[in-house]
């Protein structure tokens, strides 16, 4: 049997590959995620599947009695009500599958509770501090300057809640610095910043309610049901009670040390 | 009481204010405190004459005026998709 697994942030998911082609996609574009198969993981069957499977290119996310669909024109896929087992349609691509992943993943995610943000994140001193931002606001950027080697992502950050403790995981998810590096970091969340642009170096402490707002449409998320929903608008206001958040601006000109600086 | 609120919805109290996303929209709603107010009184009641009467004793301003912000709200929160 072709298996291969991997682990995001604790969730172990392992994919039973039609063939060693596959296998070979996966370790090779989640190589800093692979882990050993073992039983307790998330099954994912791979059937390759070349016609369109749906005719829209926005994915759509379907729960009904059975489980859970999650459909695009290059995925289909159906999984159990607890996403334990899914049977994954899909082209044979490391595209269609990542997109397929960073939505299973919000899914599955938000049971922990946690939620994946557009982010970059870094790790320093012993924490994480993420640089929150839709596309084109610096989240690349601000991750060159700071250095790859300590990025969880360029991209997409896990957040999630650990007993008390607020967490940021680093995900196989890039943007621009794809495919990242090969340190797969986590650890304690001390501070969202979110980007806009300017001239300077700056912060600005914002309220709760305007973190619960940007945190909102900063998350990825795909289904409209309203008790998920809610789930993350809890955890929205979990990280705007516990986590400092602030406005951040900064230049292309600043260095490593001066925004190390600023995340104090 | 049947809550006039549509079923479609999830939202919560944070820092005294209610935040609604309307999830066939995907917009997010942000009241303020009258507003989220009116909002939480809608689980008892949906009935203008009686939620006005309630802002002038909470609010202290005139009836014409209470009546007039809440026929107000109501109707933002049905353009909204928030009420039925």
């Amino acid at each position: 049997m072709n298996t291969c697994a991997i682990d995001i942030a604790g969730i172990k998911i392992k994919f039973i590959c039609p063939s060693l082609e596959w296998v070979s996609l996966i370790r090779k574009n989640y190589s800093a995620f692979i882990v050993p198969a073992t039983q307790k993981s998330l099954d994912i069957t791979i059937k390759t599947a070349t016609a369109a499977l749906s005719r829209g290119d926005e994915p759509e996310v379907v729960r009904n009695s059975d489980g859970w669909e999650i459909i695009r024109s290059d995925f289909h896929s159906s999984s159990d009500t607890g996403l334990n087992k899914t049977v994954l349609n899909i082209h044979k691509n490391k595209f269609s599958l990542n997109s397929w992943l960073r939505i299973f993943f919000t899914i599955r995610g938000l049971d922990i509770p946690g939620c994946l943000l557009h982010s970059a994140g870094y790790y320093h001193n012993g924490g994480t501090y993420l640089f929150a931002g839709v596309s084109g606001r610096g989240k690349s950027t601000i991750t060159k300057i700071l250095g790859i080697e300590n990025a969880l992502s360029d991209e997409l950050v896990f957040i999630h809640k650990t007993g008390k403790n607020l967490i940021a995981s680093g995900t196989p998810f890039w943007g621009e610095l794809a495919p990242g590096t090969s340190n797969v970091l986590q650890g304690p969340l001390r501070g969202i910043f979110f980007l806009r642009h300017d001239t300077k170096l700056s912060k600005i402490k914002i309220s709760h309610g305007e973190v619960v707002k940007r945190i909102l449409s900063s998350t990825l998320f795909f289904s409209k049901e309203p008790k998920l929903i809610n789930t993350l608008l809890s955890l929205a206001e979990i990280v705007a009670q516990k986590i400092p958040c602030h406005e951040l601006s900064f230049s292309l000109t600043n260095t490593k040390k001066e925004l190390e600086a600023i995340l104090q | 009481m049947k809550s006039p609120k549509t079923p479609h919805l999830a939202w919560r109290l944070i820092s005294e204010k209610a935040f609604i996303i309307n999830t066939e929209t995907s917009v997010l709603h942000e009241l303020d405190e009258t507003g989220t107010f009116i909002w939480k009184l809608l689980d008892k009641t949906a009935d203008p004459a009686i939620i006005a009467g309630l802002l002038c004793e909470q609010y202290e301003v005139s009836p014409e005026q209470a009546k007039k912000d809440t026929t107000k709200f109501l109707k933002e929160l049905r353009v909204n998709g928030l009420i039925e």
